[in-house]
């Protein structure tokens, strides 16, 4: 199991923790950017017998498939009527061992699997109200068998657990790819170019650069990552045996060891530390800085493409690459816009012509409005089989580029990079005439139709 | 001007939660303002929830443009189509996003008698008895179906039995809503029970 990054979540029934490798590509950014996640799952509630508590693990495929299902699952009880879930055949099998119930019509699986699949796919069955029945799939091993019975508490635990995880972690979408890693001292200059605009371009790095500057945004979770902050510059190994019950039921992070002594600190100002990753520097790429260190980011924030942490020594020394020697600096949003003008895409203003003499709408309060509409009307393409609506909020800068990224909800996560987002930084609209920055809302729907809307003139 | 590290508003970030593509129709809003009202009743029945402490949430939200006095609250929860006087008063989406939030923060100050809540009652079913046999559920389900008596049209005479049940589901619930996600969570619930059944996601 790789050792580098861990990560541990600790509501009272279960405990969920994260193990990963830090990635090639952490010496192009000041964070630590993640591969080869593993995790492991325990449904130890101090209720059930030790015999009873269950663990299973696996890659970062099952995790994600997990929290899908998980998610749907929860979902669709809370969507159910109560007349669709018995609360008397929760009363008559009561909560003990694992039997084989009647698949309803909540099944948190994506598809309805063919029974021969139906052993490998994670799902998720309601026994009545209280009573949930986990089929791990692929996950099951001889000692945890084919699935686990969960009970209403243990459920909201773990999917709280999945959720905070899903909230914190954004994972490398080319990380299964490591041919191109091993030839990376050949080609650092232009596959790290590449990696960086694909980073860019959705809005990764920005977003979670400014969501780390900013523990406060998320206001569902901010107190409970404030109390954790406090906890975690201590020096705690995780612990493989199961946690403490908690009095509180908010999920906890609990930091790995600090990392060798560390020359320059060189903080980014306003990161609050709340984890520490730690491997040793690998042998096979050069230039390794003398002793990484790298926080966790503070806040939770909606999910996005990229697992990134933040690595406060301010990046690698690779004197020789200007791409690195720009992003170097410890201030988080600067990196963002070094990379776009390193990598030699500098603002175009043949678009910003382009946007400027298209029709505007009566939403159109300010110019930019129109212009971000019209920006990604050429480019939009709605994907095969998309049938949701995208939204994003966007947050300009006075010289018309952006600045931040939001995306609403599941779907906008999931698709951002296809969306063509203009990089970080980037003007692609005009400059606001009062150095105002606009909070514009994007729409892009599957029909290939885009609006735009202003939400604050600021 | 504000800095390129300026966080947004609690409000703007929280409404980012609440995502609404589609302005729900007339027979989808009514079917959301049942379901609110529903959910504020099953957490007045549970933790005594009185309407200052909704204002109050409200307030904390910076919400009071919606929700800015007992009159407007009450005309929010008088909108339910459940109601006696079927639902005349009025809610519109804003005010039904807003409710989400103040539900949610309620939710989430009182997850500990919530999550109490639910395990008595995960224990109880465990041991084969009825919930009434502890005081903290035996309560709950009394005020629940008091006051859904008292307040909702006498032609919808529920049982008690089918009353009992919409409790514990909604007690359930609650402990979902109580979550950091809870937002997201209640406004997706509320908009997919909304739809059409054909046209539910699974």
């Amino acid at each position: 199991m790789p050792t580098a990054v861990l990560r541990r979540y600790t509501p009272p029934t279960c405990t969920l923790e994260i193990a990963a490798n830090r990635s090639a590509l952490s010496r192009w950014t000041d964070r630590t950017v993640l591969k080869d996640i593993q995790f492991q799952l325990s449904f130890d509630d101090p209720k059930l017998p030790p015999e009873q508590q269950i663990t299973v693990s696996g890659d970062r495929n099952q995790l994600e498939a997990l929290c899908e299902t998980v998610q749907t699952y929860v979902q669709n009880f809370l969507v159910a009527a109560p007349t669709d879930l018995s609360w008397e055949e929760s009363l008559r099998q009561g909560n003990v061992g694992l039997r084989s119930a009647e698949p309803m019509t909540l099944s948190g699986s994506a598809d309805a699997p063919a029974p021969a699949e139906q052993a490998r796919s994670i799902s998720l069955q309601p026994q009545g109200l209280l009573s949930h029945h986990l089929h791990l799939g692929s996950l099951a091993t001889a000692e945890s068998g084919e699935s686990v019975q969960l009970t209403a508490l243990q459920l909201f635990d773990l999917a709280n657990a999945l959720e905070s995880y899903q909230a914190e972690a954004l994972s490398l979408p080319i990380s299964t790819h490591p041919a191109w890693l091993s030839r990376l001292p050949k080609r650092w200059p232009s596959i790290a170019a590449i990696a960086l605009l694909a980073l860019g371009a959705t809005g990764g790095i920005a977003k979670f650069v400014l969501d780390v500057a900013n523990p406060t945004i998320q206001t569902a979770s901010a107190p409970q990552q404030r109390e954790v902050n406090s906890e975690l510059n201590s020096d705690l190994f995780p612990k493989m045996s199961p946690p403490p019950v908690e009095v509180s039921p908010s999920v906890s992070l609990q930091p790995l060891p600090p990392p060798p002594p560390t020359t320059a600190t060189g903080n980014s100002p306003g990161l609050p530390p709340v984890g520490v990753t730690q491997a040793p520097p690998q042998p096979v790429q050069p230039a390794q800085p003398a002793a990484p260190t790298a926080t966790l980011p503070g806040s939770s924030s909606e999910g996005g493409q990229v697992m990134v942490i933040p690595d406060p020594t301010g990046g690698t020394a690779v004197p020789s690459e200007s791409l690195a020697g720009a992003s170097r600096s410890a201030e988080p949003p600067r990196l963002a816009e070094a990379v776009p003008e390193s990598a030699g895409l500098t603002a175009s203003n043949a678009t910003r012509d382009q946007v400027a003499t298209n029709s505007t709408t009566a939403f159109d309060a300010i110019p930019q409005v129109a212009e971000v509409r019209s920006y990604f009307q050429e480019r939009w393409q709605p994907p095969q089989g998309l049938s949701q609506i995208l939204e994003y909020r966007l947050l300009l800068t006075a010289n018309g580029s952006l600045q931040r990224i939001v995306p609403l909800g599941q779907a906008s996560e999931q698709y951002i990079d296809r969306t063509n987002m203009p990089l970080m930084g980037e003007p692609f609209v005009a400059p606001t005439q009062d150095g105002s920055t606009p909070q514009i809302r994007l729409v892009l729907k599957p029909d290939g139709k885009v609006q735009t809307f202003l939400e604050y003139a600021n | 001007m504000p800095s390129t590290v300026k966080p947004s508003t609690d409000e703007s970030s929280a409404w980012a939660e609440l995502p609404l593509t589609q302005q729900p129709n007339p027979e989808q809003l009514d079917n959301i303002k049942a379901q609110l009202d529903l959910v504020l009743l099953a957490l007045e029945a549970l933790a005594q929830i009185s309407s200052e402490a909704v204002l109050q949430a409200a307030a904390d939200l910076n919400l009071t443009h919606l929700v800015a006095d007992r009159v407007a609250l009450w005309r929010l929860r008088q909108s339910s189509p459940l109601r006696r006087g079927q639902g005349r008063k009025r809610m519109d989406v804003e005010e039904a996003r807003a409710l989400v939030l103040i539900i949610c923060h309620l939710a989430k100050q009182h997850q500990e008698l919530i999550r109490r809540a639910v395990a008595l009652l995960e224990q109880l079913t465990e041991q084969q008895r009825e919930p009434y046999q502890v005081a903290l559920l035996g309560d709950y389900l009394d005020n629940f179906s008091n006051a859904y008596q008292e307040r909702m049209e006498a032609d919808l005479a529920t049982p008690t039995d089918q009353l009992s049940h919409l409790a514990l589901k909604l007690l359930i619930d609650l402990l979902f809503y109580s979550a950091p996600t809870g937002n997201r969570r209640l406004w997706m619930a509320l908009l997919d029970r909304s739809l059409p059944s054909s046209s539910r996601s699974e």
